[in-house]
């Protein structure tokens, strides 16, 4: 694994919202090499999203990053200007979104659309921006793409559109790749072409990818090491293979317990009960505890801190020794 | 018709004009063919799954059983009598023996009313209890969804994603149906509350004996919650069985490549297999099979040229494609 490429160290990211202040991330660390593909999972409210719009530096009102760094190349993103932020993004570190159909501009074509950022980033004459963006709509496997850049993001499919999305987001061949749900709107057979197409991309541009899901067996067939989220903090941290052979912290196993199998043959899922934690209000003690089936009066009283069992593995649980 | 079948959908077709409004249908007269040509039947007590992509018309098909929409031609035999014919007092009866649960709990079910109101509404309108004996029965089926009666008095904006998909379970189960239309009831929950819905769904299927429709496009949902599973693509069926049969021997390359595209939350699983290519307009559908422009064991001049028609298989396999001619028995 080559360097360290994208180091968090405690970000705290909150919501001042007039119900209370929304603890959206709460104090994580962890880092991605160059090449990786880290995968973060999570429910609604884990954080997952507010993890990768704070590397992104796009918090808005009433949203404040309030502690942490996060350091990408060595250099803390917390302490660039927005005008360095906008050199950053969409060169170095470029984002894909779940939505395609509102992360693009409905008024503009999606040749333009790419074009732009190609002209503010590498500042290529017209004739060149052109050409580049229909090698880029050729290289994300759209059909046509001397005449698919006239076209509006309407005019798309879903998976064209998330095509194109990715198009511009490798359009600067940026070091980090930050892909968010991409497929979650998209039907299984062009997941699983989106999936294969950005596998090839990260072989040849050598990106590090994070990808933020909510889906268990995505993350399987493409990642290296997993983050688990739960109610803003990370609960569990493992190279793939290990998390699915042995998964420490009861709500990731939880998570895999309720994957229906393909293979079939289970008469009922083990479902976890309760609901996910309200964010303004969180239980005292481990968030999880008031779902969680070994919670004892400690959990319910004091925070478990994250701790390292193993190399390369971390989990946040009182009872994980008692589970191995 | 099957055995002791509840539902028979015969040849349903539903087509839908191409252009937004009366003005623009003037100019353009194509139809978007969304449901062509579609037969089956469920068996009371059965699951049918019934899956495919976006486009497919499995959610057309739901809603033209559940009578939200009218078909273009078709019957739908309900106990033996075609709804489709059925108008006024008949209909309405019909109407209480068939519900619906959607995907989406948030945008059906009405804001500003409350739990106790909307589960409440169809009891009302079928006339099936009032005053204390309303009470009670709202008591028990929100009881039944896995509500706690002081939910009652909430409103849905005040509830998790999951209360509000038990919220459209109980106004579902109010009328005492027969036959309920899943379409896709978990998709828009989170996973930990997915199985949760599942192993209601499956437990009320149990206690009072429902027929259940379950459209989605998770093929682990649709099998883990199945007896019979339907793959439709493009407004055709191409494919039914017993669920493990389709599963474990797929025999419509369709659904072959449906299932080996699914992801497994295993890193040791084979690599998925990928299908090219995108679901084409059902404006105007291939001609011949519909799948053949993206099918890799399509026969040229076979497939292309005449539209195979669903034989039934050694096993009760059904499936609607030119290389099991032979075999069919």
């Amino acid at each position: 694994m080559s360097a360290v490429l994208l180091s968090i160290e405690g970000l705290v990211t909150r919501f001042y919202t007039e119900l209370g202040v929304v603890k959206a991330v709460d104090g994580n660390s962890l880092h991605l090499a160059g090449r990786e593909s880290l995968g973060v999972v999570g429910e609604s409210g884990s954080g997952k999203t507010v993890t990768a719009l704070s590397v992104m530096r796009l918090i808005e009102n009433p949203g404040r990053i309030e502690g942490g760094r996060i350091l990408f190349r060595g250099e803390d993103l917390l302490e660039k200007t927005e005008r360095q932020m906008r050199r950053i993004r969409g060169k170095d570190i470029a984002m894909v979104f779940q939505d395609s159909l509102s992360s693009l501009n409905p008024t503009l074509t999606i040749g333009e659309q790419i074009a732009r950022v190609l002209k503010f980033h590498l500042r290529l004459s017209k004739k060149e921006r052109w050409r580049r963006t229909v090698d880029l709509l050729a290289q994300v496997g759209i059909p046509e793409p001397e005449q698919r850049v006239k076209h509006y993001p309407h005019q798309f499919s879903g998976g064209m559109r998330q095509r194109a999305l990715i198009a511009m987001a490798i359009s600067c061949t940026p070091a980090l790749l930050i892909l968010d749900e991409p497929t979650t709107a998209l039907d299984v057979t062009i997941e699983a072409q989106i999936f294969e197409l950005v596998e090839g991309l990260k072989q040849e541009f050598g990106m590090g990818t994070f990808l933020i899901t909510h889906d268990l067996s995505v993350v399987a067939t493409f990642c290296d090491r997993v983050v688990i989220m739960y109610a803003g903090k990370i609960v569990e941290e493992a190279p793939v293979l290990e998390l699915y052979d042995r998964p420490l912290h009861p709500y990731t196993r939880g998570l895999l317990g309720s994957i229906p199998p393909l293979e079939g043959g289970k008469a009922r899922l083990d479902s976890i009960p309760g609901e996910v934690p309200d964010l303004i209000s969180l239980p005292p003690g481990c968030n999880f505890s008031p779902r969680c089936g070994l919670a004892d009066e400690r959990c319910w009283r004091e925070e478990p801190p994250l701790e390292s069992p193993a190399p390369g593995r971390r989990v946040a649980c009182w009872k994980a020794g008692e589970l191995g | 018709m099957r055995d002791g079948a509840l539902l028979e959908v015969r040849e349903l077709r539903k087509f839908f004009p191409a252009a937004a409004d009366w003005f623009a249908q003037l100019f353009d007269r194509r139809l978007i063919r969304a449901v062509d040509g579609v037969s089956f039947s469920i068996s009371r007590g059965e699951t049918l799954g019934l899956v495919g992509e976006s486009g497919s018309g499995k959610t057309t098909t739901g809603r033209v059983i559940a009578r939200l929409l009218e078909p273009s031609s078709g019957q739908v035999l309900f106990d033996g009598r075609d709804m489709v014919r059925l108008r006024g007092k008949a209909l309405k009866a019909m109407r209480k023996r068939i519900q619906m649960i959607f995907q989406d709990p948030s945008s059906s079910l009405n804001r500003r009313k409350t739990v106790g109101q909307i589960v409440s509404e169809p009891i009302r309108i079928h006339k099936l209890a009032r005053g204390k004996a309303l009470q009670t029965r709202l008591a028990r089926v929100v009881e039944l969804a896995g509500l706690s009666p002081k939910f009652l008095n909430r409103y849905p904006h005040e509830l998790s994603g999951g209360q509000r998909q038990r919220v459209g379970i109980a106004r579902a189960l109010a009328v005492e149906p027969d036959f309920i239309v899943c379409d896709e009831p978990v998709t828009a929950l989170d996973v930990s509350i997915q199985a949760q819905i599942l192993n209601l769904l499956v437990d009320l299927q149990d206690e009072l004996s429902l027929t259940y429709l379950f459209i989605a496009h998770d093929l682990s949902v649709v099998r883990h919650v199945s007896h019979r599973v339907a793959v439709m693509y493009l407004g055709k069926l191409v494919e039914l069985a017993e669920k493990g049969e389709l599963f474990s021997r797929p025999r419509h390359p369709y659904t072959q490549a449906l299932l080996a595209a699914v992801p497994r939350p295993d890193p040791r699983a084979p690599k998925r297999k990928v299908l090219h290519g995108e679901v084409p307009s059902p404006i105007a559908p291939p001609p011949g099979c519909r799948f053949h422009p993206r099918c890799e064991r399509r026969i040229e001049g076979v497939c292309d040229a005449k539209e195979p028609p669903l034989v039934e298989l050694e096993g009760g396999t059904r499936v609607a494609c030119h290389l099991y001619a032979k075999e069919a028995s």
